[in-house]
């Protein structure tokens, strides 16, 4: 179902609209111009979608009051939102047919999705703080519980690693693997070979960019091959039933795996942090086969927020290749595809028609400073 | 009435309007300063820098290249200071009528037609730094243009409506010394000049949106 999103007057939104919210979806802008706000927004709006999927789920089952619902300004403080929030502000978000809206700071979400519609949705969000997950690993002291993003991050990392103790991170040229120790702790661990041959060291000890790209490879690696999301709402009804004394009305419509539509959709803030290019390409490219190239039983979507322009460079030749039938190399529709610019509040779409007819991300505004520099330099030399 | 017209009988006094009350008189004279260039192909620059519009061919404060009509048969193109125009309603940072209005700094025109109706943001040259507000620019001047009856009925009958930022084009791009930083100008080459992108705001209004240095008339 189509999926749209609008953003008026929140933080550092004036007005966004994202009208056909597409499978990669790729937002980049100066710092401070709403990319991550509207990363969290759209992912706490996915998240109120779920809820009112499980909501509906309940009601085809015979349960008039499910009691299931959410408060919004609760939301909004965890997510670090409320202080965003403004007389004016507003929030649109649909999914085919229905639609969530926020406005004096209350959303409302007043419908049932039918049973052809309903979805069991997963929102999983990568932070850019995740460079502290190792040592969190190791420590008893819970530092992120003030950060939603960085403690949904590290929920996800030790879910991801109690089903994958070894996983080759071959765009880092590296092995992450889990040792269980005598003690009951965890060994993380980093393996390569190095040009003083094989080493083995502690993840937090391992390279900045190591330590916050193997929190992307992990997570995203669990949710592309393991993740299991019929598992996920049996969970949330179990954990329903037990605060709510309602089971003996339950006669369910249909069975959790027949629900008709499944989605897990990744939110990555700055997939490139403190990585070299060349990394940040290969990173791309494990990103894109795990979420768009391998099959699974859901639907996945990505989202990313950066400042790389090697990223936004190298999703045109992604696109190529899939124009050119490159089948034997890693490919991406441009269909699937959406480049934004944030720009004073507001969003320019920068997916074009190249000089050859080819859909293209225009990437030139992220040249443009290195053409300045050069601007100046020839002036000086002059 | 023409454009020029329309902006000084309407475009005016909706300026003024806006603070009267708290400014006081209307202006003794209100002036619309244009040019009417009538080359095939001509370059344009910010006007700031010698009053004038147009510059000499290639010159490095050019801004972006007009090719206009046919060589045989250009059209007259009427170039209006539309930034200028706004900003004589500023006697003072007090006594400022045009506070809070965007302004795009050319609106261009087909003389005695309704053929065109361009409005050209520079961003090159000595005043690239215009560049991140483009869109912004251009959505406040419609939009308050849209809300004066005589200039949106003349804006409604022209046949293109076009809003132009003139940024970088692939001609504008020198290569690094040594070839050092090659590698980030390619972009600038596989893209068209101009090129068009989505702005949904204007394209509802009818306006299409394009970046680039090269403007055709045709």
């Amino acid at each position: 179902m189509t999926e749209y999103l609008k953003i008026v007057d929140f933080g550092p939104i004036s007005e966004i609209e994202l009208s056909d919210i597409r499978p990669l979806t790729v937002l980049i802008g100066q710092s401070g111009s709403g990319k991550s706000t509207i990363m969290k927004v759209l992912s706490l709006f996915r998240w109120m979608y779920k809820r009112v999927n499980l909501r509906s789920f309940i009601k085809h089952s015979k349960i008039k009051n499910t009691k299931i619902g959410f408060k919004t300004k609760p939301l909004l403080r965890a997510s670090g939102l409320l202080e965003y929030l403004t007389p004016t502000s507003q929030i649109v978000y649909r999914n085919g047919p229905y639609e969530i809206v926020m406005k004096n700071g209350a959303a409302s979400a007043k419908f049932v999705v039918a049973r052809e519609h309903l979805s069991l949705e997963k929102v999983v969000f990568i932070s850019d703080k995740r460079s502290i997950i190792p040592d969190l690993l190791g420590s008893s002291i819970d530092r992120h519980k003030d950060n939603y993003y960085l403690q949904d991050t590290l929920e996800n990392f030790r879910t991801a690693y109690k089903f994958i103790s070894e996983l080759d991170l071959n765009f880092l040229g590296v092995k992450f693997s889990v040792l269980k120790q005598k003690n009951g702790i965890n060994d993380f661990r980093i393996s390569g070979q190095g040009i003083n041959g094989d080493y083995s060291i502690k993840l937090s000890n391992s390279s900045s960019g190591i330590q916050t790209a193997t929190s992307v490879g992990l997570i995203v690696d669990y949710y592309a091959t393991k993740y299991n999301l019929e598992d996920s709402l049996n969970r949330a009804l179990f954990s329903y039933f037990a605060d709510n004394d309602n089971l003996k009305n339950f006669r369910a419509g249909m069975n959790v795996g027949e629900f008709p539509n499944r989605r897990v959709n990744i939110f990555i803030e700055e997939p490139e942090l403190s990585l070299y290019p060349d990394n940040q390409i290969e990173m791309i490219d494990f990103l894109v086969s795990h979420c768009f190239s391998s099959k699974h039983q859901y639907d996945m979507t990505l989202m990313l927020a950066t400042h790389s322009p090697y990223i936004v460079n190298y999703l045109n030749l992604l696109i190529a290749r899939y124009v050119g039938n490159a089948d034997d190399e890693i490919s991406i529709n441009p269909d699937m595809v959406s480049v934004y610019l944030i720009e004073e509040g507001t969003l320019i779409n920068l997916k074009v028609r190249g000089n050859n007819g080819m859909p293209l991300i225009d990437a030139t505004r992220l040249s443009d400073p290195i053409s300045n520099i050069y601007d100046q330099y020839d002036n000086l030399s002059q | 009435m023409s454009i020029i017209e329309i902006l000084s009988n309407c475009v005016a006094p909706a300026v003024i309007k806006r603070r009267e009350k708290q400014l006081g008189v209307f202006p003794d004279e209100v002036i619309v300063d244009y040019e009417i260039i009538l080359d095939h192909i001509f370059d344009i620059h910010d006007c700031k820098s010698d009053g004038s519009i147009k510059c000499d061919r290639n010159s490095s404060d050019r801004a972006a290249t007009y090719i206009n009509g046919v060589p045989s048969a250009p059209y007259d193109l009427v170039f209006i200071k539309y930034d200028n125009f706004i900003n004589q309603f500023r006697k003072s940072p007090k006594e400022d009528w045009s506070k809070d209005l965007k302004r795009a700094d050319y609106i261009v025109t087909v003389l005695d037609s309704n053929n065109y109706f361009i409005l050209h943001e520079l961003s090159v040259g000595n005043i690239k730094s215009k560049g991140p507000d483009a869109k912004s620019q251009f959505i406040g001047t419609i939009n308050f243009l849209m809300g004066i009856p005589e200039i949106k009925e003349y804006i409604d009958n022209c046949s293109m409506k076009k809003c132009i930022v003139s940024a970088r084009g692939c001609d504008d791009i020198k290569p690094s010394p040594l070839g050092v930083a090659a590698g980030f100008s390619r972009p600038y080459k596989i893209i068209p000049n101009p090129c068009e992108f989505k702005v949904p705001s204007l394209n509802k209004l009818g306006f299409t949106v394009w970046k680039g240095n090269i403007v055709n008339i045709a």
